[in-house]
């Protein structure tokens, strides 16, 4: 459905994208996850035509980006970084309106517009100015307009940027429920965000594919970054003995806190889950324990992983 | 053309005009400058038998370059600048739309409020018209002369903001930028007076662009190709010159 080969793009003074290359099969929601700066939003800016790139070429649903703009825009629902809407209409109005550019026909817009608000949880809305709405509902009114005309292709540039946990629970619902018809292709700098929304993930780094990984190598290969901190009244001594003494434990920091307790910054083997272990050995030395947590690796520890451990993969 | 895509376009456009405070302002601006410029005709000509038509007699008050330079760069300088900088230009340009319907729909939108801000001058002219004993100064074809010079006038004008509001993305710049560029086109209009030559090639080419010749013309009621040629390519021209500015994503 989407071919990108040897993208590049290069502003004064500045590459954007160096030779980025992939592909997204029909029905996938592929998340593209990145800090601000990595390429994330030049990709789909060039992907939605609304700018060319310095080299190489898009294909989307068989039509060059390039050479083939309309054809191109027919097919893709885009919703634009920050989500740019006309703040002045009607919720209705500015479907309308939006509906109207895309050439959806009338008949067509009497029964799909209905469609559209009810999946995008609009219909009570419908007659609100968008400017007096909230980022939640301004949101879905960009996804509304995005699935408008059915594209095959759904681009989303941080969707869900400014929303609170409850709008993003929903956001992500609808986001989901889109996946059988279209084709998504969204991108965020939240992992947990695209963990929990995408079958794939595309990392993104200076404008280079560090990695290019389905949801579970992704996770598998996260997990091997996970640390546990645990808080331990105990002996440096003996605390240090048993900590060398596990198996499971790859590495471990210790300090020393005030009122007898030692923290532990520990990194497990083999993606192995600690906490069970460390927490028997602590039982049965009698020791005390007052604070055991996991701290998943933030998206800095997996680009510092990524480009340490797989430097072959950053020229992707 | 996509006629039903070029529709919305328009009625979006239009509708921006017609339900924003702005459009009100630059309406309720005009009126006033309309009323003050035709108060001032009644009281020269107040108790005198006319000497020329009323239309002429409007356009020799200094009101009306003022309502010309200043209202068309405060219409046009939102039409591309405004969704630069909300990017809403962003959503637009990745429709199916071309970029020849976006900039032609835009200017049209914009023709048209114009069009709707001189309707009170005719509401007046149509009043006044009964005062008069002497129907030669206020014939149809003087106002209609005068109406087609406002419009031809207001099109170049309009097409000079386009182009100023397609290269930046702020309204106010936008707005200074068009009206540099129309009173450059304004003081150009003098430079004839000032060349020593009257006949050599250099008159006629400024005599050409002279927008006080051409309105002079359109005022008493005279149309003729050169007024029409000039107005046509030099509005032909900005709108050109925009489109390929939006062609160029700048």
């Amino acid at each position: 459905m989407i071919e990108v080969e040897q993208l590049t793009k290069r502003y004064a003074g500045h590459t954007a994208l160096r030779a980025l290359s992939f592909s997204v099969k029909k029905g996938q929601i592929v998340g593209f996850l990145g800090p601000n700066g990595a390429g994330k939003s030049t990709t789909m800016r060039i992907m939605s035509t609304f700018m060319p790139p310095t080299s190489g070429r898009i294909q989307i649903a068989g039509y060059d980006v390039a050479r083939k703009p309309m054809e191109v825009r027919k097919r893709i629902g885009y919703m634009p970084e920050n989500n740019p809407l006309h703040l002045d209409m009607r919720v209705e109005e500015y479907l309308r309106f939006r509906a109207g550019l895309k050439g959806v026909s009338a008949d067509r817009l009497r029964t799909r517009l209905g469609e559209v608000l009810d999946l995008c949880d609009l219909s009570n809305v419908k007659r609100k100015i968008i400017g007096q709405m909230s980022k939640g509902y301004r949101q879905r009114v960009g996804v509304a307009d995005a699935i408008l005309h059915q594209p095959e292709v759904i681009i989303l540039d941080e969707p869900t940027i400014g929303l609170d946990p409850h709008q993003v629970r929903l956001f992500r619902k609808l986001i989901c429920s889109l996946a059988t018809e279209h084709t998504v292709l969204l991108s965020t700098h939240i992992l947990s965000e695209v963990e929990l929304t995408c079958d794939r993930i595309l990392i993104l780094h200076d404008g280079k594919l560090l990695a290019d990984d389905s949801k579970e190598t992704i996770h598998r290969r996260l997990g091997s970054l996970t640390h546990v901190v645990a808080e331990i009244a105990a002996p440096w001594e003996g605390l240090s003995q048993s900590l060398e003494a596990m198996p499971s434990i790859a590495d471990f920091k210790m300090e020393d806190l005030k009122h007898g307790f030692l923290k532990c910054h520990l990194t497990a083997r083999d993606e192995i889950d600690i906490r069970p272990l460390l927490f028997e050995e602590i039982k049965h030395r009698g020791w005390t324990l007052r604070e055991l947590t996991r701290q998943q690796p933030a998206l800095e520890d997996l680009f510092v992983h990524l480009t340490h451990v797989r430097p072959n993969q950053k020229d992707v | 053309m996509n006629v039903r895509v070029f529709q919305t376009l328009l009625k979006r456009e239009l509708g921006f005009y017609l339900t924003t405070l702005t459009g009100y302002v630059i309406l309720s601006m005009v009126m006033f400058l309309i009323g003050l410029s035709l108060l001032t005709v009644i009281l020269a000509y107040n108790g005198r038998a006319m000497d020329a038509p009323l239309t002429e007699a409007f356009y020799a008050t200094p009101f009306f370059w003022f309502i010309v330079l200043l209202a068309c760069p405060a219409i046009t300088m939102r039409s591309f600048a405004h969704e630069k900088s909300t990017g809403t230009y962003e959503a637009l340009m990745t429709t199916p739309v071309s970029n020849l319907q976006i900039v032609f729909s835009k200017f049209l939108a914009s023709w048209i409020f114009y069009g709707l801000m001189w309707l009170p001058l005719w509401g007046f002219m149509v009043w006044l018209g009964q005062f008069f004993n002497d129907p030669e100064y206020l014939d149809a074809g003087i106002v209609g002369g005068t109406a087609l010079g406002v419009m031809l006038l207001g099109g170049l004008f309009l097409a000079i903001g386009c182009l100023a509001s397609a290269a930046t993305k702020s309204q106010l710049i936008a707005a200074m930028l068009a009206l540099t560029l129309e009173m450059v086109l304004f003081m150009l209009s003098f430079v004839i007076e000032l060349l020593p030559d009257q006949s050599g090639w250099q008159a006629t080419l400024f005599g050409h662009i002279c927008l006080f010749d051409h309105m002079g013309d359109f005022v008493r009621g005279i149309i003729n190709g050169s007024h029409l040629i000039f107005y046509f390519t030099g509005t032909g021209l900005f709108l050109f010159l925009t489109w390929r500015w939006v062609e160029s994503r700048k």
